[in-house]
């Protein structure tokens, strides 16, 4: 008995529930079975005397069951989802009281509104003007040669080269966008436990070592501190860390320096990440649209390449998948300080 | 006769490059912009006979520029070819307005670029000479 319910306590509520109704919620709970529902259903049932209402599609997931005396409910086992299945004894007694409320995890909180159609039509020609970008230049450079229009061998290979490298910049958006996608709508299963950050960020910085040194760029770390766990998903902040980190290192010049400190606010709660560099720095009207999607700064695009997706992706990661928040100071000509603070993890934002 | 002059504006330099060794393999004179702000100066200084210009740019957009250019005396009368990746980002209503003489979706072929430019810049010789 105590092994079945361990079993079930490992056994997590997912993100994605699809619908259904609640005699086929008894069959899989009685078979101790793991439940997918749909996150942006909403489904309701009264209880004896009370209704839940309908609440479309702006809370967050939650069920509740109801334990009975035979004929009333009189106890609730709450369960959000991030839960975990817990046996109930007498399954038949609650077929039709169970109350189960969705909503989209992601992106929405709630008052927040759904995109607007004319909203939805501005991202996609946004996302389908950055597609088409490269993809211009890899069919007017084909034509080109297909026609004979390039006499030298020196053009020839440079038309090659730009064939290549947007075809690869193509590539590096379509995975970005995707990827952004993912997030944003909550296909990705965010999989939260207390995470290092110092340990995450130690991690990250062995891979951008070498990337540094090409460019002669010093990079600060510091001395490892306790009590720095957050409540997250590793791989998404991994993923964050890298984001800001490779921004740094491609926009800093040869020679300069990087720094990236943690700390620890006990009395808010929180945790800090911040990456400062020596880079080329966001001139004042453009700083608040550097998480926007496809955003580059203007004087800054000749610098490096980019999607103008990585920033985005941050922002959604730690502010959309995590309550987090993101910030960034910056000066051209002197550098940037990127960031990002989390909740720390303590036991009531772990239990929650 | 002297060479046709072209003015090519888009933010994008491999696109501009491009356009320019067809153009000047075919008997025409190329200068170019990245920006709106940089296409109005030049317009103004370079008198070309006709303008290629992107939509989608930071800062001016295609339709800003082809709207200051019909506002000043000095470039109010050059023809103007868009090239859009935006699918209907340019409505029928404002192609007049501006008196765009052609829209092009990218991508797009510089074969046919070229032959669009041919044609207009023919018709306003034959107009101009009628």
């Amino acid at each position: 008995m105590d092994t079945n319910n361990e079993r079930r306590r490992e056994q997590r509520l997912r993100y994605h529930w699809p619908v259904w109704f609640a005699e086929d919620f008894n069959e899989a709970l009685s078979q101790g079975q793991m439940v997918d529902v749909s996150s942006t259903a909403a489904a309701f049932t009264c209880r004896k005397d009370e209704h839940y209402p309908y609440v479309g599609q702006h809370l967050t997931a939650r069920f509740s069951v109801p334990r009975f005396r035979p004929g009333e409910a009189f106890d609730m086992a709450n369960f959000t989802r991030s839960g975990h299945i817990c046996r109930v004894d007498d399954i038949n007694q609650f077929s039709r009281r169970v109350a189960v409320q969705f909503v989209k995890p992601l992106p929405f909180k709630p008052g927040e509104q759904a995109d607007s159609e004319s909203e939805t039509q501005e991202r996609l020609a946004a996302v389908s003007h950055e597609l088409k970008t490269p993809l211009a230049s890899i069919s007017a450079y084909s034509e080109m040669l297909v026609d004979g229009e390039v006499d030298d061998e020196q053009t020839r290979k440079e038309f090659y080269s730009v064939i290549q490298s947007q075809a690869k910049r193509l590539n590096r958006l379509i995975e970005d966008i995707l990827n952004t996608s993912r997030i944003e709508s909550g296909l990705i299963k965010v999989e939260k436990e207390p995470v290092s950050l110092t340990i995450l960020i130690e991690e990250q910085l062995q891979m951008i070592r070498s990337y540094a040194k090409e460019k002669n760029i010093e990079i600060i770390g510091q001395k490892p501190i306790v009590f720095d766990q957050v409540y997250a998903d590793k791989d998404m902040i991994s993923q964050v860390i890298v984001n800001l980190l490779s921004n740094a290192v491609k926009y800093t010049p040869c020679g300069g320096s990087i720094k990236i400190e943690t700390e620890v606010d006990e009395i808010a709660g929180l945790a800090r990440v911040s990456v400062t560099d020596t880079g080329v720095g966001i001139p004042e009207d453009e700083i608040e649209h550097v998480f926007d999607k496809f955003y580059r700064v203007g004087a800054n695009k000749k610098q490096a390449e980019g999607t103008g997706l990585g920033l985005n992706l941050v922002k959604q990661i730690i502010e959309k998948a995590h309550d987090g928040r993101v910030f960034v100071t910056s000066k051209p000509g002197v550098g940037s300080t990127f960031g990002f603070e989390l909740p720390l993890a303590t036991a009531e934002v772990v239990k929650a | 006769m002297a060479e046709r002059k072209v003015l090519v504006v888009d933010d994008e330099v491999h696109i501009i490059h491009v356009v320019a060794i067809k153009l000047r393999n075919n008997g025409y004179e190329v200068i170019s912009a990245e920006n709106g702000d940089e296409a109005f100066t030049l317009a103004c200084e370079e008198k070309p006979d006709i303008i290629v210009s992107d939509y989608q740019m930071p800062g001016m957009t295609g339709l800003e520029l082809v709207r200051k250019l019909r506002q000043n005396e000095t470039t109010k009368d050059i023809p103007v070819i868009m090239l859009t990746a935006r699918g209907f980002a340019v409505e029928d209503k404002e192609k007049e307005e501006l008196d765009i003489s052609e829209l092009l979706s990218k991508p797009f072929s510089p074969k046919e670029l070229l032959r669009s430019i041919d044609d207009i810049l023919y018709q306003r010789t034959v107009m101009r000479d009628k």
